[in-house]
């Protein structure tokens, strides 16, 4: 469970604040999204998670335990419960992509044998099976964050955090990788946490989402809740940042099929 | 004109190269082994870097500065003391490392310093998310992303210290610069000027061309 608690952020310097009482919570094996526009303080909010980011006021709690209170190595712990993937997927290009997604686990100290088997398997979950040997400069876009999401999920996290996750790629690779990142989370039962700036992520994949602007949650919570019915059963998303988006009851009551 | 004495030609320019070849390769061996720590520390210090650290990053770039604004010639002459110190005379080619050395690293570590710079951001985050420690962002991002950038520095740096390793030469360091000035300037041996310009010429031509081929070949699949 994650809570943030009236996180603020104000870079020193900058006219208006990042974040302003920000306040959210986030339920155990959800996909939980966060939607706004470039700017809109998506990013810092992801990083006020792992403390990546340190909000200038507020409190983040992770499973009820202050992380601004940790000391060094207590974060760097806690970090390893919180994989991360990004909009240009970050990986080493000094390393082939057996190497990279091993990189965590040699950071949590895992015995070499026990590595190399669950690189094995994480090529298997994320669809690379043959690709263990290649450089990551030899992949495509949408190959690249799949060995980021291995490489996120290596050391079996309990929340994952996506950063634009699928901003960067086309939008049948987008969906392929939203697929994914479902299947995932269905298998493995872990929190995902994901920004992006396009209705249609949080369409397919959220349970719950919270809308930005400016630094400000404008709303937040389930789905039924952010939307609002509108003429001939379908659902619009009052947005006010975007055109409403109209997504038919249907669609929303298959993907969140649970709280149905 | 005089006529040349090829064997003592030969047995002046052998002995001549291999004293530079000797000072060049152990200073390049201290200059990394300073420089590139030092270099790391101006990068990691920085008050937007890993480890910010203001009292270590302004001496260190003082320290730097100072080494890079004096002229080497100023700074041989200046170092005289030092290099007593440490090796025990100023004369040889032994010696002419201590200079050398010093007069280098400054430069090799702002070349660090700058390669580090042009690491993806974003990796040393990833590396961040992980859970990863200073060290790790050194050792398993910094240096290994910036591998091919710092085998260009280092060919650069060899180059350089081919021609301060020929100044040294100048107060007793031995080398193809002292044969230049000993023989060519003070004797007229013409000879002998054009034999170091043209060793000194393929060496500088050999070095870059294998420094380069290194690099073409680390970059390769990245």
């Amino acid at each position: 469970m994650i809570k943030l608690e009236h996180i603020s952020k104000q870079y020193p310097g900058a006219t208006a604040p990042a974040l302003t009482d920000i306040s959210l919570s986030i339920e155990e094996g959800t996909i939980f999204g966060i939607l706004g526009r470039s700017g809109a303080g998506k990013s810092t909010l992801l990083r006020c998670l792992n403390r990546l980011e340190q909000p200038t006021s507020g409190r983040v709690l992770i499973d009820g335990q202050d992380i601004a209170t940790l000391g060094v190595a207590q974060l760097r712990q806690q970090r390893q419960q919180m994989g991360m993937i990004f909009q240009h997927f970050n990986l080493l290009h000094s390393r082939t992509v057996n190497d990279n997604i091993d990189l965590p686990l040699e950071i949590a100290g895992v015995p070499r044998p026990l590595r190399q088997q669950r690189v094995a398997a994480l090529l298997e979950l994320v669809g690379l099976g043959n690709f263990g040997h290649a450089w990551p400069s030899q992949l495509s876009g949408g190959q690249k964050q799949r060995v980021g999401i291995a490489r996120a999920l290596a050391v079996q996290p309990r929340y994952l955090l996506c950063d634009e996750a699928t901003s960067a790629l086309d939008p049948e690779t987008t969906r392929a990788i939203l697929d994914l990142l479902a299947d995932i989370q269905q298998q493995l039962n872990i929190t995902i946490v994901l920004i992006t700036h396009e209705m249609t992520v949080v369409k397919q994949i959220c349970h719950a989402a919270a809308l930005l602007e400016q630094g400000r949650s404008l709303r937040a919570g389930r789905f039924r809740k952010l939307c609002r019915v509108g003429k001939g059963g379908c659902v619009k998303c009052c947005c006010r940042m975007a055109k409403p988006i109209v997504l038919s009851w249907q669609n929303m009551r298959q993907r969140r099929g649970r709280d149905a | 004109m005089r006529s040349v004495n090829w064997d003592r030609f030969q047995d002046l320019m052998i002995n001549a190269t291999l004293e530079t070849l000797y000072m060049v390769a152990l200073a390049t061996l201290f200059t990394v082994a300073i420089g590139l720590p030092v270099g790391v520390l101006l990068f990691i210090t920085r008050r937007d870097g890993v480890l910010p650290n203001r009292a270590v990053a302004v001496v260190l770039n003082s320290l730097v500065n100072i080494g890079r604004a004096l002229p080497f010639v100023i700074l041989l002459i200046a170092l005289i003391p030092v290099t007593r110190w440490i090796v025990g005379t100023t004369l040889g080619s032994t010696a002419a490392v201590v200079p050398i050395t010093l007069g280098a690293f400054p430069f090799f570590a702002r070349i660090v310093e700058s390669a580090l710079d042009e690491v993806d951001r974003g990796r040393i985050e990833a590396v961040e998310s992980m859970g990863g420690s200073h060290w790790h962002i050194v050792s398993r991002v910094l240096l290994p992303e910036a591998l091919p950038a710092l085998v260009a520095g280092i060919t650069l740096t060899i180059v350089m210290l081919i021609g301060f390793s020929a100044m040294a030469g100048v107060v007793g360091g031995g080398g193809l610069g002292d044969l230049a000035i000993r023989y060519g300037y003070q004797r007229f041996d013409n000879t002998l000027i054009a034999g170091t310009v043209i060793v000194l010429l393929l060496l500088v031509q050999t070095i870059q061309k294998l420094g380069d081929r290194l690099v073409r070949s680390l970059a390769y699949r990245r």
